[in-house]
């Protein structure tokens, strides 16, 4: 079958602009912002003349009223980590996440115990082994859907859980594989909080819309204390590395050329995502299913949180 | 004041046209956010020589959107220079900074890596429907400009999309309204 590049050209055009409105007032914020750059201008041209006639004086000045000035070089890192700061979030938004199915790989430290809960999960990490204990776990999230399955050392699956979220409602279903049971229950939803900088440490996933690890990774960029340290290759991908310099700061490695997260470290938890369309085949591992002869049980108490 | 009215006047013409500049805007940039920032450039232009604008503004905004857009690769492209001074390996990367994940797996989003004339000549071309003379008179150059960034940003297109090719036939022409009706 023979593919017309340019109807298709048009039609992606067409289709990938379609639906976007001009904000109302762009013109009345031009012009604001016109006037701001005309008198900034007329300030910098003032300022301008007054050191050409006050001379060394003048520099004098301001070097001491400022402090020493930033390097080229540092100046040139801040402007290149505003810029790819900018990307990720963008890359992030929940408007741009919501077409795509994310998965996490997360491997923990020996020692951790994972019990889920609706609404939640109980954690432990250093504790004895149990029943709950697991070495890996893999998410993968989907708009209002989102599945997480737990694995021991050995790669046995310890649970599935998968949460829901549906006009406004939220159900979770948990299959137990190592004692054979399932539950289903209602799950409390919290609108989600303005996005900000959350800061302190530990990783904190909100539930719904514009949670979840994009808005986890959103929020701690927001904190405004990231650098771009440099390139890593990453499975033959090109990937741009931000760490923060606060405490509970995650290492981030993002894609240099989607600006999408591929690895997260933060604490003795490291991550590995991927992305794909949603199709048929990447939307299957979304949803799980109750083994025949499986018990249902009553769902253990929520978070207290 | 004349100023304000100035104002007012553009906000009902954005009221009508806004829509399709933006969507030319998106297009030429790549994303919605770098969009709006250059429509609003544009329009801040359009406001500084308001007075000396006679009639429709459609023209100059849609000129100014072009030649801006052309500037802003420009400064990207120092950007990107920069970015891979910081890698710890030589050899190039494809990098696209100014990629959204909506474009992804879309001609439009192949459409960001072609040369800034290339690419405006595809959106002139493609979207805007303009024909090749109309493109030149726009874009500020010759029509055999516009024929050859046609032919090569279609050539490359196909090449980044793996479409096959159509046989024999000229690549490079899609009819104006203007000439379609003539």
């Amino acid at each position: 079958m023979s593919v017309d590049l340019e109807d298709q050209l048009r039609l992606d055009m067409e289709r990938v602009t379609r639906g976007i409105r001009v904000t109302r007032g762009l013109a009345v914020k031009a012009d604001r912002h016109r006037r701001k750059r005309q008198k900034t201008l007329r300030v910098a041209i003032t300022a301008a003349t007054a050191t050409t006639l006050v001379g060394g004086v003048a520099i004098a000045g301001v070097t001491g009223a400022f402090g020493s000035a930033p390097s080229p070089a540092s100046a040139r890192t801040a402007q290149l980590t505003a810029y790819v700061i900018r990307h990720v979030r963008s890359a992030l938004a929940p408007a741009a996440v919501d077409n795509l199915v994310g998965s996490v790989r997360q491997t923990y430290p020996a020692g951790t115990t994972l019990e889920p809960v609706p609404g939640g999960m109980n954690a432990v990490t250093g504790g004895a082994a149990s029943q709950w204990s697991v070495a890996s776990s893999v998410v993968w999230a989907y708009r209002g859907t989102t599945r997480y399955a737990a694995y021991s050392k050995g790669g046995q699956p310890v649970f599935d859980a998968e949460l829901t979220h549906a006009n406004g409602a939220a159900t979770e279903t948990a299959v137990i594989y190592v004692n054979s049971t399932w539950w289903t229950a209602p799950v409390q939803t919290r609108i989600p909080g303005p996005v900000g900088c959350l800061q302190g440490g530990g990783v904190y996933l909100r539930p719904g819309p514009g949670g979840g690890w994009p808005g986890f990774i959103r929020s701690q960029l927001a904190c405004g204390a990231y650098t771009v340290v440099g390139h890593q290759l990453i499975n033959q991908i090109d990937t741009i590395k931000l760490t923060g310099s606060a405490p509970g700061s995650i290492t981030l490695w993002v894609d240099a050329a989607t600006y999408l997260p591929l690895q997260v470290t933060t604490g003795p938890l490291h991550s590995t995502f991927t992305w794909s369309a949603a199709t048929p085949a990447s939307l299957a591992p979304l949803h799980i299913s109750v083994p025949a002869r499986y018990q249902q049980v009553q769902p253990p108490p929520s978070p207290s949180h | 004041m004349d100023a304000d009215r100035a104002v007012a006047d553009l906000e009902l013409f954005l009221a009508e046209r806004g829509d399709y500049l933006l969507r030319t805007a998106v297009l030429l940039t790549g994303s919605r956010e770098a969009g709006e920032d250059l429509l609003q450039t544009a329009l801040e232009r359009l406001l500084k020589r308001w007075a000396s604008i006679d009639g429709n503004p459609e023209g100059y905004l849609r000129r100014t959107l072009y030649h801006l857009a052309a500037d802003r690769w420009r400064q990207q492209a120092a950007l990107r220079r920069q970015l891979r001074l910081l890698r710890p390996w030589a050899g190039s990367v494809v990098a696209d900074p100014i990629a959204d994940v909506e474009l992804r797996d879309s001609l439009v989003r192949l459409l960001m890596q072609l040369p800034p004339r290339q690419r405006a000549v595809i959106v002139a071309r493609y979207w805007e429907q303009l024909s090749e003379a109309e493109s030149a008179q726009m874009l500020g150059c010759s029509i055999g400009t516009v024929k050859s960034a046609t032919a090569r940003g279609l050539r490359r297109l196909r090449e980044l999309s793996g479409l096959p090719d159509r046989e024999q036939k000229d690549v490079a022409r899609p009819e104006s309204a203007r000439e379609r009706m003539a």
